[in-house]
């Protein structure tokens, strides 16, 4: 057997592949890369900040109506304890709350797609379940379950369910039926079908999912801890409004935004370890309408 | 040269029957109250070890009939024959290449190529040994662990060329596996193959438009006609093996190409009538 001559193109070795040509394993170049990437965002937010403190100290706002920025971060530093102490009770709350949708969506997506039948009893319901108002369900679960976790957890999976579900029933049903024909001729039966095309075919598409319901999941546990609650940053702004503590409000909604960004910062770094083909094949893309 | 006839005509104790065999093959859907004949009483043979091209317009039912040997979907009538005996449970029992690569972009080139090793339960290891021995005849050193989508379109056709032989099977269907090709990459992949075929002792049943890829490749080629596909004629390849690539400027292979397009032609002008 003589080997396939193509016009000489050297094999890559690591490091060397298309990426490493366009200079992204290089330091320096990740570096600019990450500047270029991260300056602009940090570059409006710092004008803003410096636009909101300069107007509040010209005008002589009360610290009651709209502290200054640099208040809200004093309120951060001298008060950090407490405000760690809430912020472990929402995010135990979102954590609970998001690992059931998790759970509950990939189920509920796999039913789904698995069987005809299935698909029209189930995804009506699911489609019905985001048009009911979660405010409005959140007092009857108080009712329902009491005022611990629990109503807490119910409301976040309520919240963040949908997005999984929706993208992990496209993803599956994204799947080319001639691969699952290919699959089938190379013997393999329905349970291996399932396990190794249409499983990874739409990890993309959960993925996209947990990016929506995991920032949309710290909406939920507020919402769950305003209903009813006694700890958790939720709780902790509607104690402070009474009271005036309006830098203790902006300070709760700083570290729920962070904690949002963290999030989903943590589920884009997930989809990056766990599917490099995919995020390669997106960055060449990319690169190339370029 | 090895030929149907030499099997079938050699009058020896028991004559080998033949790898595959289709007899009076028909099939037609149904869909939304229409139906469709796509192919009507096809019948053909193939010996071991023999490399045979299907050609015919499009849409007259080449890819049905391979998915009915491979045992997707099944005739309307008729029957497939795998060594002499009715295969009803056949899914499995050759390797399928489609149109298209079908390259899973979340495996490598290696684990693409493992595939079906894997589904038999033959140990990673082993089958990754079996898939590294193969990769330069493959054209694929050095790239095994690229993703598809890092790779050529000539090399994507070759490593899933590659995995349909791990499949290791004794018989080949391949749907137009250069159709994708531009027409220098699909020149070198021919020849590429003429060499290889030779070397793996497969049965190949080939699907194409090309007529020069027919010829260069086959012992036998069968032309079929407009939908409902009906095998109009059967063409021996007379010229003698091993081939090489530049047998296509050759007078004989201008004579046979000259024959073959005049059979497709009138087909052609029948589809038109
Ligand atoms: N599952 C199906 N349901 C209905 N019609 C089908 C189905 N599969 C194929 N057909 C029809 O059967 C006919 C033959 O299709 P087929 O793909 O076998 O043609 P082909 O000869 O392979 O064409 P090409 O050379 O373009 O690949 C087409 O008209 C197609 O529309
Ligand atoms: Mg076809």
């Amino acid at each position: 057997m003589k080997p396939f001559v193509e016009k000489a193109s050297p094999a890559p070795r690591p490091g060397q592949g298309p990426s490493a040509r366009r200079g992204y394993r290089q330091p320096l170049a990740l570096a600019a890369g990450l500047a270029w990437q991260w300056l602009p965002p940090v570059a409006i937010i710092a004008l803003a900040l410096g636009l909101w403190e300069a107007l509040v100290r010209l005008a002589g706002t009360p610290r009651w109506l709209l502290p200054p920025p640099s208040a809200i971060f004093q309120e951060l530093v001298a008060r950090h304890a407490m405000l760690w102490q809430h912020t472990l009770v929402t995010l135990t709350e979102v954590a609970a709350g998001f690992a059931v949708a998790l759970a509950v969506g990939i189920g509920l997506a796999i039913a789904i797609s698995s069987a005809k039948v299935l698909e029209r009893a189930v995804y009506p319901l699911v489609v019905a379940s985001q048009t009911v108002p979660i405010i409005a369900i959140a007092p009857l679960l108080l009712i329902w379950v009491g005022y611990d976790l629990r109503p807490k957890v119910i409301v976040v999976a309520l919240i963040s369910f949908f997005p999984i579900v929706v993208n992990m029933v496209d993803g599956l049903r994204s799947v080319d039926p001639d691969m699952v024909n290919l699959l089938r001729t190379l013997g393999a039966g329905r349970w291996q079908v399932f396990r190794k095309v249409q499983i990874p075919a739409s990890l993309p598409f959960l993925f996209s999912g947990i990016k929506v319901g995991v920032a949309v999941s710290v909406i939920g546990a507020v919402i769950g801890e305003w209903v009813g609650a006694s700890e958790g940053l939720g709780w902790l702004m509607v104690q402070s409004v009474p009271r005036f503590q309006t830098a203790l409000v902006f300070a709760a909604i700083v570290i729920l935004s962070v904690m949002g960004i963290a999030l989903f910062a943590l589920a884009a770094a997930l989809e990056r370890a766990l599917l490099p083909w995919y995020y390669t094949a997106k960055r060449e893309q990319a690169l190339e309408s370029t | 040269m090895r030929s149907a006839d030499s099997t079938a005509r050699d009058s020896g104790a028991a004559p080998r029957p033949p790898k595959l065999q289709v007899e009076r093959l028909s099939k037609s859907y149904t869909m939304g109250g229409v139906h469709l004949p796509v192919l009507d009483a096809v019948s053909m043979a193939v010996a071991a070890g023999e490399f045979v091209s299907v050609i015919g317009p499009s849409g007259c039912g080449k890819s049905t009939l391979l998915n009915i040997v491979a045992g997707l979907e099944e005739p309307t009538q008729g029957t497939v024959l795998l060594d002499g005996a009715p295969a009803n449970d056949r899914l499995g029992a050759s390797a399928y290449m489609h149109q298209k690569d079908l390259l899973l972009p979340w495996r490598s080139v290696l684990d693409n190529a493992v595939l079906g090793l894997e589904l038999r339960g033959v140990s990673r290891r082993e089958a990754h040994r079996r898939a590294q021995a193969l990769l330069p005849t493959f054209g694929l050193a050095g790239f095994e662990h690229q993703y598809p989508h890092a790779l050529s379109g000539g090399m994507r056709q070759r490593a899933a060329f590659l995995r349909t032989v791990l499949a290791e099977r004794p018989l080949l269907l391949l749907d137009e596996p250069f159709g994708a090709l531009d027409a220098l990459t699909r020149a070198g992949m021919q020849a590429w193959l003429l060499g290889l075929w030779q070397s793996l002792s497969k049965t190949i049943v080939l699907v194409t438009h090309d007529v020069d890829e027919a010829l260069l490749l086959s012992d036998r080629v069968y032309v079929m006609t407009p939908r409902p596909g009906q095998v109009r004629t059967m063409l021996e390849v007379t010229l003698p093996r091993p081939r090489a690539y530049t047998l296509t400027t050759s007078h004989a292979f201008a004579q046979l190409r000259a024959g073959l397009l005049a059979m497709l032609w009138r087909e052609g002008h029948e589809a038109l009538r």
